[in-house]
């Protein structure tokens, strides 16, 4: 029996990893530690001549050809591997739209016949780099903060928070930071604003922001000249380097700030699990990479817990940081990647044939999945 | 679309035997190291600068108004060497285009304004797009399409790009036609 | 050629619905159906490096995880790095009297470095050591995060096996349980866990593997990394940060310092096969040489279905007739007939397949069952919307085959026929008229579509199976780009 296993093991081609980022796309194979490629998400079209991003699309037939030809650019160009009967691990947020999912679904298993999909869910796989029963997740990537708890690799649904406050929320207040420093509206290629982020802009600390929102400035960090072919280079200033993620941490009564939806997502937590996550956090995501953003967000979560409405509801007082074991925008996809290969080459995939038949795929927020099988409103599901 | 007719002015162009179509308003440099295979077509202001080094073209090349020819050089310890250059069948290039390669492959297809370093190798069936440069030493592989600067693989080739070459520089020679004026 | 430098005025509607030109379709010979790089399976068919055109066989690829051996890109501006020579002077003592003697016995040893003609980055700005060999030798790092991984790999795999062998151990028991009577350590394991406790072993879940055992979870900690103290007062130099495209280009470190920038090896290219996802029969194979630009198989559309150039047009006005110039070409060896139509008067397709005999019919179908549902679901209905209608002549064409001798004699033979304009070998230039909806708005594209009827005659050696049909009648729709309606 173990004998054949293995043999079978063997013959089992190595699955790939897949984490399509609005942003940036992570691909490689399964047991390795890095991606073999992080790249834009996007393709060169050729009917309109200039690179197109996946995630514009109108139409779920415009969709599906953004996924044939962002797949083909992965498998071709850069893994060069036959994507025939191989398996894939599609590395998705638990908030990936239904069209975008059953969409993927159907190019992998009818454009490019995998053998088998397993789909797995980013949180999940952030918590299972660190090997820990408890992680509280907190991912800032390309569009969106999404704030997780794991439990014993099971993420706490109801507690789930998410708000549109990551890379996007950034380059939109720089490019707003920058028009004021230049006197003029400068419409700046994202990848320029992206560029000018990287290398310049930093998260400064609470008291300092504090400083920046009261009427004495403090001495601003040192101004950028930040040279563009073909104009005058770009003024940056030092405020501008300063607060451009101040975005991140805007409080307003909504308590929609990033630090707010941590707590909120502990809050929201069974009571015998708060003090765990609170000691378990992990940052990851993209923009997790800005210097001073994870020091920020501790000093926050530190300070906030002492205010209103956090100091009475929630009693914890210690929070703890993990470092995951790979570079913060890889970290879903490394967990993918050991996801995929723990599991025997991923035994937990939805297989073609499964797929052929069903012609939909288990989702979390279906009442066909969540629905325990003996529910007498099963029987009435009208879907 | 199909090509139009381009007129030339007869006397401007000497035709040789082999159906090469020679403007006279070209710069040939060291011309007994220039070897034309026939039907090429060198437009005015070219230059070709044969007495670096030989320059060898194949059939059906077309060289546009205005470009260079020139021969690559590698600096050794000792002093300065000039390769030749060899240019294979239907190749095209394009207007204000310069080009240092040691090789040019057949069926290649190179924009105007380009700028293909010195000791390029253009491998058969490859297009650089307008306004591109090649820096120094690349190597481009069969079946690309490169552009910017530093010219990069944007996209894949037809496969029929054979074919679509010798029928294009075919066709650019049957319609390039002396002016019927009187 | 004009396929690469013009937009696509003529497109050819493939048989899964895309708008394509006819340069990126291909031909099926065993379906006699148009395909299309959308429509068809790609398979990867050998690997080599796009710069020094070496092959490299896939096993290998995979072990050196798709990179070259010997070339490199520039980390900076991902340009192929050349490889330089220095002489390098052989260390000599500081005393300048006695230098000269030992100057001979030691020959300057030439010594290699990689240097980047497009930007100027040299494998000595970050401080990598000169090397003695041309290629390879260069030295490689490692990923800071193997090891973690790696443990993390073990650990799960512990678990996966572990769990597999309790639900083997519980179908196991639910097997023995099958008799009348459930006893009580059965159920619990309790005889086990007794034997265990007695002999002093340790239980059964920690000493299962010690993957697990030794395994130690990532531990969190109150610090977390602050900003650097100079950071307000230190100035900016952008050439020493990394940009994006740089720092992924090497995912396993991303470097935000450009004097920690290493060269990347550089990726291997592929050469890819396409088949057919119908009849699994291939549709191009290339030569293993990576030179090579030859094909072993290579049905493209380009050798098989009559090609359609627009010569000229007049401008098209709503409401009014406008000429237009198509040229048509044979490019089979045989000669073909066509038929212009409008595209609606495409015959359905009817099935053609007689069944045999019960069992071959019914594989068939089951075969066909599996394909279709795939091809079914790329294919869509084509969308484009013609703003012109082309006044089909009536009359069949007929296109002589390809010759290629034919090119030497250049007359070309006017015809009297007020449809066809010249005929030239296998070319043949046709007058046609088209009439524009008056209702077209000023400045919408202008576009018709119209439909060809050719012959094909099918040069495939006969299978022994199937009823072997040499020469058939096949359709084509073709959508002409007309510039912009001029009102």
């Amino acid at each position: 029996m173990t004998l054949y296993e293995g043999i079978a093991l063997i013959q089992e081609k190595q699955a790939v990893v897949l984490d399509l980022g609005s942003e940036y796309t992570k691909f490689g194979f399964t047991g390795e530690a890095a991606p073999r490629c992080i790249i834009r998400s996007e393709f060169w079209c050729t009917t309109e001549r200039k690179y197109k991003k996946v995630y514009d699309y109108k139409t779920p037939e415009e969709l599906y050809d953004n996924l044939v030809h962002m797949l083909h650019l992965l498998y071709f160009r850069h893994v060069l591997v036959n994507p025939k009967e191989r398996k894939v691990v599609v590395v998705e947020s638990l908030f990936t739209p239904t069209l975008f999912r059953e969409t993927l679904a159907k190019v992998l298993f009818t454009h490019y016949e995998v053998s088998g999909v397993v789909w797995a869910d980013s949180p999940r796989l952030c918590a299972l780099t660190l090997g820990a029963p408890v992680a509280l997740v907190v991912a800032v990537g390309g569009r969106e903060a999404e704030v997780a708890a794991v439990v014993h690799s099971c993420v706490v649904l109801h507690a789930m928070q998410t708000q549109p406050l990551a890379a996007r929320a950034i380059h939109a207040s720089l490019a707003e930071l920058l028009d004021e420093d230049n006197n003029t509206k400068l419409n700046l290629p994202d990848h320029i604003i992206e560029d000018i982020k990287v290398k310049t802009c930093f998260v400064v600390g609470r008291e300092r922001a504090a400083r920046w929102r009261s009427p004495s400035w403090p001495a601003a960090a040192c101004d950028v000249a930040y040279p563009v072919a073909g104009r005058s280079a770009i003024a940056v200033a030092g405020r501008t380097r300063e607060l451009a993620a101040e975005v991140l941490f805007a409080r307003d009564a909504e308590l929609a700030s990033l630090p707010d939806i941590v707590l909120q997502c502990i809050m929201q937590c069974p009571i015998d699990a708060r003090r765990e996550l609170a000691a378990n956090i992990l940052v990851t995501g993209g923009t997790a990479t800005l210097p001073g953003l994870k020091a920020r967000l501790a000093e926050e979560l530190r300070y906030l817990i002492t205010q209103p409405p956090y100091e009475s509801r929630l009693h914890v007082r210690e929070f703890r940081f993990h470092r995951a074991p790979c570079p913060e925008n890889a970290c879903a996809w490394a967990g993918g990647a050991v996801c995929g290969a723990a599991d025997g080459g991923a035994a937990r995939a939805t297989p073609r044939d499964a797929y052929a038949r069903a012609r939909r795929l288990p989702d979390w927020v279906c009442l066909l999945d969540n629905t325990p099988p003996h529910h007498p409103h099963r029987d009435n599901l009208d879907i | 679309m199909e090509l139009q007719d381009t007129y030339y002015n007869k006397s401007e162009y000497v035709e040789t035997a082999s159906g090469n179509k020679v403007s006279r308003q070209t710069v040939l440099c060291g011309s007994q190291n220039i070897v034309l295979h026939g039907k090429v077509i060198v437009q005015s202001d070219a230059i070709i600068r044969g007495d670096l080094a030989n320059v060898k073209t194949g059939r059906f090349c077309i060289i546009s108004k205005g470009s260079v020819i020139r021969p690559p050089f590698k600096k050794f310890s000792k002093g300065v060497a000039f390769f030749p250059l060899q240019m294979g069948d239907h190749v095209f290039v394009g207007e204000n285009t310069v080009v240092n390669a040691a090789v040019v492959g057949s069926y290649v297809y190179i924009g105007k304004n380009v700028v293909i370093g010195r000791r390029c190798v253009l491998k058969d069936c490859c297009m650089i797009e307008d306004n591109s440069v090649l820096p120094a030493e690349t190597v481009v592989p069969s079946f690309a399409r490169y552009s910017g600067s530093p010219a990069r693989l944007v996209t894949a080739l037809p496969e029929a790009m054979p074919d679509l070459m010798t029928e294009f520089t075919k066709s650019y020679y049957q319609h390039f036609l002396p002016t019927t004026v009187n | 050629m004009a396929y690469l430098t013009q937009l696509d005025y003529v497109k050819y509607i493939c048989s899964c619905g895309q708008l394509k030109p006819i340069t990126s379709l291909y031909f099926c010979r065993h379906c006699l159906k148009i395909r299309c790089g959308f429509c068809i399976c790609h398979e990867v068919d050998s690997h080599y490096c796009a710069n020094c055109l070496e092959n490299m066989p896939s096993s290998e690829a995979r072990l050196k995880k798709n990179r070259c051996s010997s070339c490199f890109d520039c980390p900076s501006c991902f340009h192929t790095l050349s490889t330089r020579a220095t002489l390098a002077q052989p260390r000599q003592p500081v005393d300048p009297a006695g230098g000269d003697t030992k100057v001979e016995n030691k020959q300057p040893k030439k010594m290699y470095y990689l240097s980047c003609f497009n930007c100027r980055w040299t494998s000595r700005d970050v401080g990598i050591p000169d090397q003695p060999v041309a290629s390879g030798g260069w030295p490689e790092r490692a990923n800071p995060f193997a090891t973690r991984i790696n443990q993390l790999l073990d650990y799960y795999k512990a678990i996966a096996l572990q769990e597999k062998q309790e639900k083997l151990e519980r179908e196991r028991k639910k097997f023995s349980i099958r008799g009348k009577y459930i006893t009580l350590t059965d159920k619990t394991g309790l005889t086990g866990a007794m034997a265990r406790n007695i002999a002093g072993l340790p239980s059964n879940e920690a000493g299962s593997s010690s993957a697990i055992a030794n395994f130690v979870a990532s531990q969190a900690s109150e610090e977390v990394e602050q900003l650097p103290d100079d950071i307000y007062t230190k100035e900016v130099n952008l050439k020493q940060i990394t940009s994006m495209p740089q720092r992924l280009a090497s995912p396993e470190w991303q470097p935000a310092s450009v004097a920690r920038l290493h060269p990347v090896a550089k990726l291997l290219s592929v050469k890819r096969s396409q088949r057919c996802r119908a009849c699994d029969h291939n549709l191009t194979k290339p030569e293993y040489n990576p030179g090579s630009i030859k094909f072993k198989i290579e049905l493209l559309a380009y050798y098989h279905v009559p090609e359609v150039k627009i010569i000229s047009h007049e401008p098209v006005k709503p409401g009014e007739k406008t000429a237009l110039l198509v040229k048509l070409t044979n490019p089979t060896g045989h000669e073909m007939q066509l038929r212009l139509l409008q595209p609606e008067d495409i015959p359905p397709v009817e099935d053609r397949e007689e069944p045999r005999s019960i069992e071959k019919s019914l594989e068939r179908s089951l075969n066909l069952e599996k394909d279709a549902s795939a091809c079914r679901a790329i294919e869509r209905p084509p969308s484009y919307a013609a703003s012109s209608v082309v006044a089909t002549p009536v009359g069949a064409l007929t296109l002589a085959q390809r010759d290629d001798a034919a090119e030497y004699d250049d007359d070309t033979q006017h015809d009297a026929d007020h449809i066809i304009l010249w005929r030239k070998s296998n070319k043949l230039a046709l007058r046609l008229e088209v009439t524009t909806d008056a209702s077209a708005a000023d400045g919408a594209p202008a576009s018709t579509a119209f439909a060809i009827e050719y012959s094909y005659r099918n040069t495939v050696p006969p299978s022994s199976t199937a009823a072997h049909h040499r020469d058939h009648t096949l359709y084509t729709t073709v959508l002409l780009d007309l510039g912009k309606v001029h009102a």
